[in-house]
């Protein structure tokens, strides 16, 4: 990510959900315990040997700490119930954050200190968080932003500067502990959603302000949209991100051809399809490809597209770290 | 104004997706003489079928579509109780709703709001809808078909289930599934008898299914 090229592909799963339901860890309680997460994290290491240990702030968080409720199901992914904002009114009313007063942040900020001081030195501390403006259609919900982009858009500005100042007051810490990496999603901005002129006259401007800012602390900023990318991704790249991580549905050659060399991606196995659905073989073919396509001269880090979900087979997971560190070594020869 | 200019209009308005300016439009015409079931097929349908259009184009984006289904919507809040007397006329029932583990209600409302434009009776089951109350619910109206949305990988899986269940309990609704993770080749896999990637396809395929 810093231009040049590795020794090999590097490889990381981006995602904590799966690490820690496949370690036992139940998701509606494992954010509050700093040590099992750090443990878990230990295990993971030992038995799969990814080059990033990933420090993860989940979704439900700051969105949680203004009144949005949640259902946790047993599998899968927690469930917005209400959120916090229902009425554009009552946006004024929510007191600006403070991480001392929330148990799970006060949690994440031991484990990712713990993870820095054990693994710092020998791999990437990669900190992985819905970033603010996905936080936003948590704080409110997805279908009324959608409207009030239409008709309120001084509102949406209002509830993006609110959102973006919340995260930086609740990640500043993080930066500070010295994490590596900072991969943050603005999924509310996908081409799937809204059109690429929404983008850049809403989304565009916080997103590189929210990457100026992570630079200020030396870290490098990866940032993740969902979906096919490709028709935002020349502005993505314009923010100045040093990574782009990358949905399994974009072309991947089109996206490099789109973005030059300089900045890197991230993905983009296809985490239903082929890490859930898909046998070790399956892994082996898509992450060899992906490394071709993606990597044939560094700027490239093979990735899940996407969050992978908690049933994914740790076969699969291992498949994908064991070919980009047998394969992967650059020149790439297969 | 008269009757067919404010018929143009009304159809302008939804496109645009103005739910201040569609109702007062609908009222105009009814204080016309055009009654309820007319204003419908006449400016509703049509209107939601561009809209439609102009999302396939990639003209328009959810926050567009959706605006355009809340000015449909506001229409239809005066036209509803009127149209209650014109039940006979339904194109076919349908039961809608998002799997169980899955909260992404966006798209499923897109296709229940296309449906009732192109004037299905749908009965909507909201989100994270567990298999059981599908079943139930398409015993309970005699519905045609079952739309069943995801947008998770995660909760998609509950649509075989889906199939399954109403196989074994012999309904006769059709299955149609859609949302982000489903495909044309995931919805044969399962045994669904349609599959619509868009608010739009999803009406075409219920027509489709609607004629056996």
């Amino acid at each position: 990510m810093s231009g040049g090229i590795p020794d090999r592909v590097p490889v990381s799963i981006v995602s904590s959900a799966w690490v820690f339901s496949t370690y036992g860890l139940d998701l509606q309680t494992a954010y509050k315990d700093a040590e099992r997460m750090t443990e878990v994290w230990r295990g993971f290491n030992r038995d799969f040997g990814a080059d990033a240990i990933v420090l993860s702030l989940s979704s439900t968080v700051i969105p949680s700490y203004f009144g949005t409720t949640w259902k946790f199901p047993k599998s899968g992914f927690p469930l917005l119930m209400e959120p916090a904002v229902k009425e554009m009114s009552e946006l004024e009313e929510l007191q600006q954050i403070d991480p001392s007063k929330d148990e799970q942040l006060q949690a994440c900020y031991r484990h990712g200190t713990q993870l820095v001081e054990e693994f710092g030195d020998e791999r990437c501390v990669w900190f992985m968080t819905t970033g603010p403006l996905s936080n936003a259609a948590r704080i409110t919900e997805t279908e009324f932003m959608m409207e009030c982009l239409i008709e309120e858009p001084d509102f949406v500005r209002d509830l993006f500067r609110f959102s973006v100042d919340a995260w930086k007051i609740a990640v500043k810490p993080i930066l500070e502990m010295g994490v590596d990496v900072v991969d943050f999603s603005s999924s509310p901005g996908s081409p799937d959603l809204i059109s690429p002129r929404m983008y850049r006259e809403f989304f565009w401007e916080f997103d590189r302000e929210v990457i100026q800012w992570i630079h200020e602390y030396g870290a490098k900023a990866v940032f993740h949209i969902c979906g096919n990318t490709l028709r935002i991704i020349e502005d993505m790249a314009k923010t100045g991100a040093n990574g782009l991580s990358i949905d399994s549905m974009l072309d991947m050659s089109l996206a490099r051809e789109a973005i030059g060399k300089k900045t890197a991606l991230v993905g983009n196995l296809d985490p239903a399809n082929i890490l859930m659905n898909g046998t070790p073989d399956d892994v082996i073919a898509a992450s060899l490809e992906a490394m071709k396509i993606g990597g044939i001269n560094g700027g490239f880090v093979l990735a899940p597209g996407c969050d992978v979900p908690p049933t994914c087979p740790r076969e699969n997971i291992a498949a994908m770290i064991n070919t980009a560190t047998e394969y992967g070594g650059y020149p790439l020869t297969y | 104004m008269n009757q067919s200019e404010t018929v143009s209009s009304l159809v302008q308005v939804i496109i645009a997706g103005n739910r201040k300016a569609a109702p007062e439009l609908a009222k105009k015409l009814l204080q016309s003489g055009m009654d309820a079931y007319e204003i419908v097929t006449a400016a509703c349908s049509p209107a939601m079928e561009r809209v439609g259009e102009l999302y396939q184009e990639e003209e328009y984006f959810v926050p567009e579509i959706l605006m355009s289904a809340k000015a449909f919507e506001a229409v239809m809040e005066i036209l509803k109780p009127l149209l209650l007397e014109a039940q006979g006329q339904y194109s076919g029932t349908v039961i809608l709703g998002v799997c169980e583990g899955d909260i992404h209600t966006i798209g499923k409302n897109l296709v229940a709001t296309m449906l009732e434009a192109a004037g299905f009776k749908v009965i909507d089951l909201g989100k994270d809808v567990p298999v059981d109350r599908f079943i139930d619910s398409a015993v309970e109206y005699d519905a045609d078909i079952i739309g069943a949305s995801a947008l998770m990988t995660t909760s998609m899986i509950a649509m075989e289930d889906i199939v399954d269940r109403a196989k074994t309990k012999g309904i006769r609704s059709k299955i149609m599934v859609g949302g982000g993770p489903v495909t044309q080749s995931y919805a044969d896999s399962i045994g669904a008898d349609g599959y619509g990637k868009d608010a739009k396809e999803a009406v075409d395929v219920a027509k489709r299914l609607m004629e056996g």
